[in-house]
């Protein structure tokens, strides 16, 4: 066995603890997991590692590819987005480079090969993902034109500032269109509502966002639909 | 009825822990019917649990209904297995096991049933098989080939164990492996070299046929 992996097995815990660590900065977690939060929070972190290290020994990123792909049809149906399973394996990804320095990039090309296999392969939902940067920046521009009270908050806060919160709904609604369900964005709505507040400045910002983007029109019509029908009553 | 709908009724039964209801399908619109064994097990039960895997994957079931209906399942293929006619006996034995760590032992159960039927002597040692313990087993019995199963990823170190383990100890032992881990990853079939890889029960009958071909006792 080679000492990098063996350094990642010995560190097992300490890194589904990090992982873990900074996914909870978020209060969303607990709020909607409550005490499952934490234990499958770091079941995951561990799970994530055993095929990590079983990709690295048959040099072979495909078994992370299927992980991701079926690990996120797992978290999704659950509440979770695929925003949060990207979230982990860059999280992964960043402490293996500080923990091994330069033995850590075969790790990382497991890792990001993971990541990538989480974009939808066809449809609006590719489409939305792959325009999420721009749609994102575009809404917060209006949010801050409009004075909405998001851009109050602190706009970095995990989860529920402004950034996160905008990034999260894009992401939510994504897997909504891919899984042609549009309660998956619905139920995350209504917890940000909880968390912080009424999401409706969020959702129409993003739904005017994606009417005046250069995305397909059978996108923007289905997208648009999703956000719109995802506001809080 | 079609297979589809006998499966679609099968399931039917499964989610609603109605046991003797999915026996009673198996046998009144299966074997009565003239389906065939092999058939009834792959295209109904099988399929029926691939269904059940996808639902809890999309949280439609729980985890106590998924054990639920996969115990349906284990008793509906000891049933089946009392109204099928095995081939005549082949006199050659296999071993079928999950590696060590592996708790899904339904696809193996599958294969080990499928063998049995084709005429070999199947000794099936079920889920999460020790090393000492399956190398304790192949000394005893010297069988002809052993099929090892995996169906996690984060298994398949204990199956390079168990083939370099085996491969030590009985170097002419034919090694089969087969579970949804080789299929999750091309590698390993390349990294373990091993005489066959089944994607399922006929895949592995087909390949215990040809391995063990001409070969006796």
């Amino acid at each position: 066995m080679s000492s990098a992996l063996e350094k990642v097995k010995s560190e097992a815990r300490a890194l589904s603890s990090a992982i873990a660590d900074e996914m909870f900065q978020n209060p969303f977690w607990e709020h909607r997991y409550k005490e499952r939060a934490s234990k499958h929070t770091h079941e995951d972190g561990l799970f994530h590692l055993q095929y990590l290290e079983q990709a690295y020994l048959a040099n072979d990123v495909e078994i992370m590819v299927s992980y991701a792909r079926w690990l996120r049809t797992v978290l999704v149906s659950r509440g979770m987005t695929t925003r949060h399973l990207k979230m982990n394996f860059a999280i992964l990804s960043r402490k293996l480079s500080d923990l091994l320095q330069d033995e850590a990039r075969n790790f990382v090309t497991i890792l990001d090969a993971g990541e990538r296999a989480l974009q939808y392969i066809a449809g609006p939902a590719r489409e939305l993902q792959k325009h999420a940067a721009d749609l994102g920046e575009d809404a917060r521009r209006m949010l801050s034109l409009n004075e909405s009270s998001w851009m109050q908050r602190p706009i970095g806060q995990p989860g529920i500032g402004a950034f996160d919160a905008v990034e999260d709904l894009l992401s939510y609604g994504a897997d909504a269109l891919a899984a042609n369900n549009r309660e998956l964005l619905s139920a995350y709505a209504r917890v940000l509502g909880e968390l912080a507040e009424d999401p409706s400045d969020l959702l129409a910002a993003i739904k005017t966002a994606i009417e005046r983007s250069a995305m397909s029109a059978e996108t923007k019509r289905e997208a648009a639909a999703v956000f719109e029908r995802s506001a809080v009553p | 009825m079609t297979l589809e709908e006998l499966r679609d009724a099968y399931l039917a039964a499964q989610l609603a822990g109605d046991r003797r209801g999915a026996l009673a399908l198996i046998v009144d619109e299966g074997v009565k019917k003239k389906i065939p064994v092999p058939s009834l097990a792959r295209d109904v039960i099988q399929a029926a649990q691939r269904e059940i895997g996808r639902m809890w994957e999309e949280n439609r079931i729980s985890v106590a209904e998924e054990h639920m209906a996969t115990a349906i399942s284990q008793v509906a293929l000891a049933h089946l297995y009392q109204h099928a006619a095995p081939e005549r006996p082949k006199n050659k034995k296999i071993v079928v096991a999950c590696v060590e760590g592996e708790l899904h032992d339904f696809p193996a159960r599958l294969v080990a049933d499928a063998l049995d039927l084709e005429g070999y002597g199947v000794r099936f040692l079920g889920a999460n098989v020790p090393i000492e313990g399956l190398l304790a087993i192949l000394a005893k019995d010297t069988p002809q080939l052993l099929a090892l199963s995996v169906t996690m990823s984060f298994n398949v170190g204990a199956l390079r164990i168990a083939v370099q383990r085996v491969r030590e100890k009985f170097p002419g032992l034919p090694v089969a492996i087969g579970g949804h881990a080789t299929l999750w990853s091309a590698n390993i079939g390349r990294e373990l070299a091993p005489d066959a890889i089944g994607g399922d029960a006929a895949s592995m009958v087909e390949a215990a046929n040809r391995l063990l071909d001409g070969k006796t006792t």
